[in-house]
């Protein structure tokens, strides 16, 4: 749990090199958050055409934002795309023309 | 660096299919001492009186450090138990929970995916599904949980060869790798080989093999409602986008995602990396042994229902081949 904001934090997801220290190399605190900024870009482009942005909270979880209809705090990447659906009211399916991208 | 978990293997199959013979021919291995075998009901096995040692409940304690143990309705209270503290306080080598021969693996392996704190002490090694193969047309006719129990197979043993003849066992045999490519098949004559995949022995070699073997051309075959197919992507992946555009097609599609399994070579370099994915249900990826020759590519097999090849195709060289966005978002 985060000691500042009581946010319990993220879990383990096999979407992180963090999680999967067996595969990757184990990685420092600047490495993670640099995965997560990267992982934040592609969330971002993928999610544009949804009028949303994906930001990093708390190094633990995400912030799902849209632009007039609020913001969802996730625990996970797999967690983004129901509230994604939600927030902007599309469907988000990687198989639609733009792969999910609008 | 080698995993030093407790290997689970979710053994499978249809009613009749020889779960529990399987399961007494273990018992009694000398390579096979100190399993933990996880059943509906020990009394089903049929134990030797010789080698039992000491039965208490529904647990079973063999003489050659073997044990049995009933698991009715509390998977995850039991494989907790086990994480945490191994019974009788010396942990099993390996872990086999057998399923009913009408139950679907993919609950199983939902609870044990699903439970972090399991998988510290515990890994999921794969599923093997037991094909009666005497019944396999008509099984795979007529009950859809046939089906199931084929496509999230690592392992397949096709029992019963003693009771069908060389061409019907053949049949039997392309029946099932069509339907699950990324399979290794096997029946009892391969049994010390599947021994060693219930020890937790790598399933590098067949997704190798399956590499080798699809690079360069695609596999498509059709089975009712279901297909399979290869696809294999020549340029080096980012893990990163590859997970996002995984996580995002098992959340619009898992319905339809029988299977998805493979190996994929990433930017990073390094050993292949093996992914696996039932319906929504996306396994921790692994790290095999080095690639076999000079080859790199990634190969993924897809065992789906209602999605066709070349949409998948599309979008995922598609979303490979962005180029990252400009700007990282701000913490």
């Amino acid at each position: 749990m985060c000691g500042f904001c009581g946010i319990w934090g993220a879990k383990n997801h096999w979407s992180l090199k963090s999680s999967n220290p067996g595969v990757f190399s184990a990685q420092s605190p600047v490495e993670r958050m640099r995965e997560r900024y990267a992982l934040c870009a592609i969330l971002n482009e993928t999610l544009r055409g949804h009028r949303l942005k994906v930001r990093d909270w708390g190094g633990e979880q995400w912030i799902v934002e849209h632009v007039s209809n609020g913001s969802e705090i996730v625990d996970s990447i797999a967690a983004v795309w129901p509230a994604a659906e939600k927030l902007s009211k599309r469907r988000v399916d990687p198989l639609e023309r733009g792969g999910g991208n609008g | 660096m080698a995993d030093a978990r407790i290997p689970l293997t979710i053994v499978t199959g249809f009613l009749g299919s020889g779960k529990t013979t399987l399961l007494r021919e273990i018992l009694v291995r000398p390579e096979m001492t100190d399993t933990l075998i996880l059943m509906n009901e020990v009394a089903e096995i049929g134990i030797d009186d010789r080698l039992l040692k000491r039965l208490t409940g529904d647990t079973v304690l063999l003489d050659n450090g073997c044990v049995c143990c009933s698991v009715k309705d509390d998977l995850k209270r039991v494989l907790l138990e086990i994480a945490e503290a191994p019974p009788g306080g010396r942990a099993p080598r390996r872990i086999v929970l057998e399923t009913t021969g009408l139950a679907d693996p993919r609950a199983f392996l939902a609870t044990i995916v699903g439970t972090p704190m399991i998988g510290s002490n515990i890994r999921l090694n794969g599923v093997l599904t037991l094909v009666d193969s005497v019944n396999a047309r008509r099984n795979l006719a007529d009950f859809p949980e046939f089906t199931g129990q084929l496509t999230v197979a690592d392992y397949v043993l096709l029992t019963k060869a003693d009771l069908v003849s060389p061409e019907e066992m053949t049949g039997v045999q392309a029946i099932v790798t069509k339907l699950n490519p990324a399979a290794t098949v096997t029946d009892w004559s391969g049994l010390d080989r599947l021994c060693d995949f219930l020890n937790g022995g790598s399933q590098s070699g067949a997704l190798l093999k399956l590499a080798e073997t699809h690079a360069s051309h695609h596999i498509h075959h059709h089975h009712a409602d279901a297909h399979s197919f290869c696809i294999t992507l020549r340029e080096a992946c980012d893990w990163s986008r590859f997970a996002i555009w995984l996580s995002m097609f098992v959340h619009a599609h898992g319905e339809d995602i029988l299977r998805i399994k493979g190996i994929l070579y990433l930017e990073s370099g390094g050993a292949p990396v093996a992914i696996n994915c039932v319906q929504h249900l996306v396994y921790f990826p692994e790290h095999l042994p080095l690639w076999p020759g000079e080859e790199r590519s990634s190969v993924l097999v897809f065992i789906l229902r209602n999605i066709t090849q070349d949409a998948v195709m599309r979008s995922l060289n598609d979303f490979l081949a962005r180029a990252p966005a400009l700007e990282p978002a701000r913490a």
